[in-house]
């Protein structure tokens, strides 16, 4: 399922941004008029803590080649304690998935906070420039 | 093991109509088969057995007893449940209290100090066709299998499940009557599990492709499993669905690595989804995994207490961040 | 009905065989994991007859001709719908190893699906396959395939029967296929398989008829509907459903369970554009799982474990011999083998009649 223009590879990347911290540093950095790559396709929750772990499994089977998940500060969220839950979860998940043999650094978690713009968009080249380099992923292949 | 201070008891309890039933162990139709055993009367009490064949976690069944749909008119049953529980089966019972799915005071529990059980696909391997059915006492380091009258004795080593030489919790840790002399814990070892952390990304992903390929999605691992109790199970859910129900390399991937992620933190390592595997898929290496890793990452252990918090519900501030930039 | 034609062929040449069988797919046991079970075999240098034929594989071989997941037609979604059948480049194919019990499967998935209307998906594959047996000569542990009736060498559903003597077969033609298969690969390798001797002929017979009697398992199904039917409302039903876990070991692993679902998966195309492809599939159903029969509504007539094994029973040793004229059941003992809780269904039939009524 990943797009494929002109012959490169370009990633299809799904983000879970949280509401009020990690979204609004998103937009921050379109304010600030920073670019960056247009791989990331922004899915916005109320926290981190939303994020159903297997969000993640669903993603990668369905084609997506690589899951951001960005919540508030560990202490800063706005539920108080959803971020922690999300660490929680979320550090067991990619180890489920390493063990299992889907490289780990198509799941990416991190703090961004409301005033965080050029972090945002830092996260995201990064995170493009590294699965390019992973290339498309090939393991769920859909014999559609 | 003091099988008969258990049916005595039962016996009573049954008499007395303070239990629904008494769900045991009795011998099987063939072979080394063991039947779960359902005593509705003190007479059936008698039909029950313990040897080193008696595997399955009866702790099972007490899921199909919290919500079963009853027919219009007919209220659900207070009465008790009692039960057979070795080590393992007792920190499910454990995690299903402090999951606040069960009452203590649901169930009645006769505690069987465990010494190992045998592997069904090992002793069937073994000593293949047997039909006429056969009895197995442990001596030593030994069982010694006997079969239509002639005994032949057996290394323990050479038939006792994998995941039973690793285990820390031979004795019940929540019993009502316990039924032998506390046992020696084995050594913890996640050896099959490093091995494989040791490959490669590749290498995982085939062997675990391999493995993966050949599940038939009969659904086995999750019914046998007593922490798998959700009605509404997300691996059968429509709306929305989760997971396809074309069965293949896919699909059957994504079934397991749910069903592993959910079981983070809860399973009690019995092994019962491996042995019910028809496949003879490698089950206990993936869920190994993660009890090597909420140990490691946090320190916990499930079914050890009835108040303990459940894993992924609780955080420390100093939880691990080893990926989080 | 054709003659048959008997031949001997030495074990030492089975991979000559097999060779021969140029033009046909072939599919055989193949132990994977400790596991036995029917592959399609690419490279005969790695196949081992001996592994092949040490048991009845786990899955049955009706996965091959309704295979746990079949695509239907695919489908184009974008202001019209595309619907396009696959094309039938299903060639001809070869099971080979099977045992006599699952052969007459096919025949109890005959009477479903290739009937009138024929399902086409089941038949295009029925057509294209020949079907060579081996007789058992130890039955299994769970084997109740007489009771049914059929046998350990039963003929039926088959297009050539293979006997172990030892040393080498005896090759039985049954079908106009068999024969037809049998003479090319007798064209190609003249001096392979020589004419069967009387003596060997015997021997056959021998083992096949102490086959019959090795059979552990035995139980009188004569007048079994009639039985069940005054059974309904008994006691009995309640206590061997308790242990029940609800799984499908038993109906995935039956060769005559036939039960499916069927399921529309798609996805978009492009992120961008609406797009969708998808197929539609039929993949295997569980009478057992308690979603078989929960309606829309909410409503689930069968809702608990008593209601579908006394549905799986009355279906194969009642309502589906009422109608078909033969049990929907062929005596293979996987069901037995494989259950996790002991439902053993020979000692539930013995129960049921055992009870005085």
């Amino acid at each position: 399922m990943s797009g494929i223009f002109k012959g490169a590879f370009e990633p299809n990347i799904i983000a879970f941004l949280c509401n009020w911290c990690s979204y609004v540093g998103a937009d921050l950095a379109g304010i600030s008029r920073i670019r960056y790559p247009a791989n990331v396709k922004v899915v916005r929750v109320m926290c981190s803590g939303r994020v159903n772990p297997l969000f993640v499994i669903y993603a990668l089977r369905h084609g997506l080649d690589g899951i951001l998940i960005a919540g508030c500060h560990p202490g800063d969220c706005h539920y108080l304690q959803g971020n922690y839950i999300a660490r929680r979860r979320l550090v067991l998940m990619r180890r489920l998935i390493e063990y299992v043999g889907i490289d780990p650094r198509r799941l990416r978690v991190s703090w961004v906070s409301a005033s965080e713009g050029a972090k945002f968009a830092d996260l995201v080249k990064e995170m493009v420039d590294e699965i390019k380099k992973l290339g498309p992923i090939e393991q769920f292949h859909e014999n559609i | 093991m003091n099988l008969d201070k258990a049916k005595i008891e039962a016996k009573k309890m049954l008499s007395r109509g303070e239990v629904k039933y008494v769900i045991g162990y009795e011998i099987g139709t063939y072979g080394f088969r063991i039947s779960p055993s359902f005593a509705r009367t003190p007479e059936e009490v008698d039909k029950f057995t313990l040897s080193p064949l008696c595997a399955n976690n009866l702790v099972t069944y007490l899921k199909v007893e919290r919500s079963p749909p009853l027919p219009k008119g007919i209220k659900p049953s207070n009465l008790k449940v009692a039960l057979f529980a070795k080590g393992c089966d007792s920190r499910a019972i454990l995690q299903l209290i402090a999951e606040k799915n069960l009452s203590r005071e649901d169930v009645f529990i006769f505690g069987v100090p465990c010494t190992g059980r045998i592997d069904p696909k090992k002793i069937e391997a073994m000593f293949p066709r047997v039909v006429s059915k056969a009895d197995v006492v442990e001596k030593d380091d030994s069982y010694i299998i006997m079969i239509e009258g002639k005994d032949h004795p057996v290394p323990k080593d050479k038939l006792i499940f994998d995941h039973c030489r690793s285990c820390q919790y031979p004795n019940p840790l929540v019993y009502d009557l316990l039924l032998g002399d506390e046992v020696a814990a084995g050594e913890d070892y996640y050896d099959s599990v490093v091995e494989l952390e040791k490959q490669t990304l590749n290498e995982r992903w085939n062997y675990w492709r391999s493995h993966f390929e050949r599940c038939i999605r009969c659904n086995a691992c999750r019914n046998v499993c007593p922490l798998c109790y959700c009605d509404d199970c997300i691996l059968e859910r429509l709306k929305p669905q989760w997971m396809r129900r074309s069965v293949n390399a896919n699909d059957n991937t994504v079934y397991h690595l749910t069903r592993a992620y959910h079981m983070a933190g809860r399973c009690i390592s019995c092994g019962e989804c491996e042995r019910v595997c028809p496949m003879h898929l490698p089950l206990m290496k993936l869920y190994k995994k993660l009890e090597k890793d909420v140990k490691e990452l946090f320190e916990y252990t499930p079914g050890l207490t009835a108040e303990e918090k459940p894993l992924l519900t609780t955080f420390k501030p100093e939880d691990s961040e080893e990926f989080i930039k | 009905m054709t003659a048959t034609e008997i031949f001997t062929l030495p074990k030492n040449r089975m991979h000559a065989f097999l060779g021969a069988l140029s033009g046909y797919k072939l599919y055989a046991p193949v132990l994977v994991e400790g596991v036995l079970l029917f592959d399609l075999i690419t490279d005969l240098k790695k196949f081992s007859c001996d592994a092949a034929l040490s048991g009845n594989p786990v899955k049955p071989p009706k996965a091959l001709l309704f295979p746990q997941t079949e695509t239907m037609f695919r489908f184009n979604v974008t202001r019209d719908v595309d619907i396009s059948v696959g094309k039938d480049n299903e060639g001809e194919r070869i099971i080979f190893g099977i045992h006599s019990c699952d052969a007459r499967s096919f025949l109890i998935f005959d009477q479903v699906f290739d009937r009138d209307p024929s399902d086409p998906y089941y038949a295009n594959r029925r057509r294209k396959t020949v079907i060579i047996g081996i007789a058992c000569n130890i039955p299994g542990a769970n084997c109740f395939c007489t009771s049914v009736g059929g046998g350990p060498a039963s003929k039926e559903g088959l297009d050539v029967l293979f006997t172990d003597l030892g040393d080498r077969y005896v090759v039985e033609t049954v079908t106009t296929r068999g024969k037809v298969l049998i003479k090319q690969v007798r064209k190609t390798n003249p001096d392979l398989m020589a004419e069967c001797q009387a003596v060997d002929i015997q021997k056959a017979l021998e083992l096949h008829k102490s086959a019959e009697e090795k059979m552990p398992r035995n139980i009188d199904l004569d007048g079994m509907p009639k039985k069940l039917a005054r059974l309904s409302e008994h006691q009995f039903w309640s206590d061997i459903s308790s242990k029940c876990i609800a799984c499908g070991i038993c109906t995935y692993l039956c060769p005559t369970c036939y039960c499916f679902d069927i399921q529309d998966e798609a996805a978009p195309l492009s992120a961008n554009v609406y797009k969708l492809v998808g197929k539609r599939v039929r993949v295997w159903d569980s009478c057992m799982f308690p979603e078989y029969t929960l309606q829309a509504s909410g409503y689930n007539p069968r809702p608990l474990r008593i209601h579908r094994i006394k549905n799986r029973i009355y279906h194969k040793y009642k309502w589906h011999p009422e109608n078909f004229k033969s049990f929907a059941c062929v005596g293979c003992g996987r069901c037995i083998d494989f259950c996790p809780v002991n439902v053993d269904i020979v000692e539930i039939l013995s129960k049921v009649k055992a009870i005085r009524d």
